[in-house]
């Protein structure tokens, strides 16, 4: 059953198109990879997926009450937010009426075993600010995990990562699939995927199976 | 005891609403800072003036302002804040539309406006019946001359958006940090742009109108930016800019008073020092 998906949209900004006629749909435990250029317009389907950016015209379909999270690019957060690690993980349990709600032990524990899955247990009162490049974006995977995604939406998530913390990564990640979390992934890595995962590539105003 | 009581009464009002601004504001102004907005903070005040200046100017056309204003030398509260506000509003309004189509020009286009509102307020308060006299004391920010109907407001619109920041303001942060993060979540970026909108409006037209722009420029920048070093951490950090905006402006009403200095010059070099005596403190416990 599809958990999110396009038919037939025009993806783009302010009513221009940078790809067009996109139909795309993710089920449960789905890996996509999407390949493509800088510039090809990956971040613009994320965006879309995401829908934080308005399709241009088409239709998005979003099953009742999914739960959707989204990694961006760590380098894309400002610097100059006074966050600790643990702020930035917390921001994952704010869904619905939680945003407003007092935090509880249960939210903490959430915390707690989520930077512990990312190797990340003793930075929680570090400056995210702070971190290099790779440690924020497992903080981010952290964060993500708080939210228990159904579908997660990663940006070039392993750009910034040494082998070590890529292999930490990527188990994160299949954990992540084994519990039913479908992954839509940005990247410009064409190894290390799981077999089973379906690659995309983005171009050429469009997307094509590859 | 007699002396206490005779400066108390005497100074009650502005003390109670220089505390009120020393809460709010700099929240108001942290909430800028890590936007990166910080010129937004400059410029929106000085449109929040042109307003009141507006609204003095426009005073001839509304016969029971005309008598309040003569009553008790300054329009009622609600009308100075209807002008501050709304034009605080208009502006961030103006600003927001304009920043997401021009985004590159987004620091020039503010630095303009700030410009322009600042010769509107001039141009107005030139025409405007005694309007020089009561910006004169705006500006210097003499808020010992305040009066209860003043420090009521500022209480209130204070409390307000004090309310509104403790209900909000994890939408807030979550939005300006990471707003795609918001909108997975099922959060409304938009509805949390005007809410901050709202906020800051309010913020700084109550401000504009009781304590002068000169205090409500010192409590907006100074303690969110000295309050950067310290302890990790979004409630350390507001906490920190809380307690340096509070320790000014008590710092500050002996010191204007001993040094016969406007309140608001007092205020402002008062942040200053207790913004770099923090700084200094925190560098030598690093240190140690």
């Amino acid at each position: 059953m599809s958990l999110l998906s396009l038919h037939a949209a025009d993806l783009g900004y302010r009513g221009r198109a940078v790809l067009r006629q996109v139909s795309f749909s993710v089920s449960a435990g789905d890996w996509h990879i999407l390949h493509g250029a800088n510039g090809a317009g990956k971040s613009t389907f994320l965006r879309s997926m995401v829908g934080s950016l308005p399709l241009v015209c088409g239709r998005r379909d979003i099953s009742d009450g999914l739960r959707l999270a989204s990694l961006p690019q760590a380098a894309s957060l400002d610097a100059v937010f006074p966050l600790t690690v643990t702020d930035v993980v917390k921001m994952g349990l704010w869904h619905g009426k939680k945003l407003f709600q007092r935090e509880t032990d249960d939210d903490r524990v959430q915390i707690a075993t989520n930077l512990k899955r990312v190797g990340l247990e003793t930075y929680g009162t570090r400056l995210f600010a702070e971190l290099s490049g790779g440690q924020k974006q497992r903080v981010l995977l952290a964060r993500a995990m708080c939210a228990k995604p159904q579908v997660l939406i990663l940006d070039e998530p392993t750009t910034a990562l040494d082998m070590a913390s890529r292999r930490r990564y990527d188990e994160s990640l299949r954990e992540l699939r084994d519990g039913g979390t479908a992954l839509v992934i940005a990247t410009h890595e064409h190894e290390g995927w799981p077999s089973d995962s379906r690659h995309w590539v983005i171009g050429d105003g469009g997307i094509t199976h590859e | 005891m007699s002396d206490f009581l005779f400066w108390w009464e005497l100074l009650r009002e502005g003390v109670l609403a220089s505390l009120a601004a020393a809460i709010v504001l700099p929240l108001i102004g942290a909430l800028l800072f890590v936007r990166r907005s910080a010129l937004l903070g400059v410029a929106v005040p000085q449109f929040s003036a042109a307003g009141l200046a507006l609204g003095l100017f426009l005073i001839p056309w509304f016969p029971a302002v005309q008598e309040e204003f003569l009553h008790h030398g300054h329009p009622p509260m609600l009308y100075s804040f209807a002008f501050a506000g709304g034009a605080a509003a208009l502006a961030l309004g103006v600003f927001a539309a304009l920043s997401s189509r021009f985004r590159d020009y987004k620091q020039a286009m503010m630095a303009a406006g700030f410009s322009l509102a600042l010769a509107v307020t001039v141009l107005l308060l030139n025409a405007a019946p005694a309007g020089a006299q009561l910006a004169d004391t705006l500006l210097r920010g003499e808020i010992i001359l305040l009066d209860e109907h003043g420090m009521v407001a500022l209480m209130v619109v204070s409390g307000l958006v004090l309310i509104g920041l403790l209900i909000l303001w994890r939408w807030l942060l979550l939005v300006a940090f990471d707003p795609e993060q918001a909108v997975t979540l099922g959060h409304s970026v938009v509805a949390a742009e005007r809410w901050q909108v709202l906020l800051v409006g309010a913020a700084v037209g109550g401000g504009i109108v009781t304590i002068g722009p000169m205090l409500v420029f010192a409590l907006l920048f100074l303690p969110p930016l000295f309050a950067v070093p310290g302890k990790p951490g979004v409630i350390p950090y507001l906490r920190r800019t809380v307690l340096l905006s509070l320790s000014s402006v008590i710092l500050s009403w002996p010191t204007s008073i001993l040094l016969d200095f406007p309140f608001g010059s007092a205020a402002s070099l008062v942040c200053l020092a207790v913004g770099l005596g923090w700084v200094g403190v925190w560098r030598v416990s690093l240190k140690s």
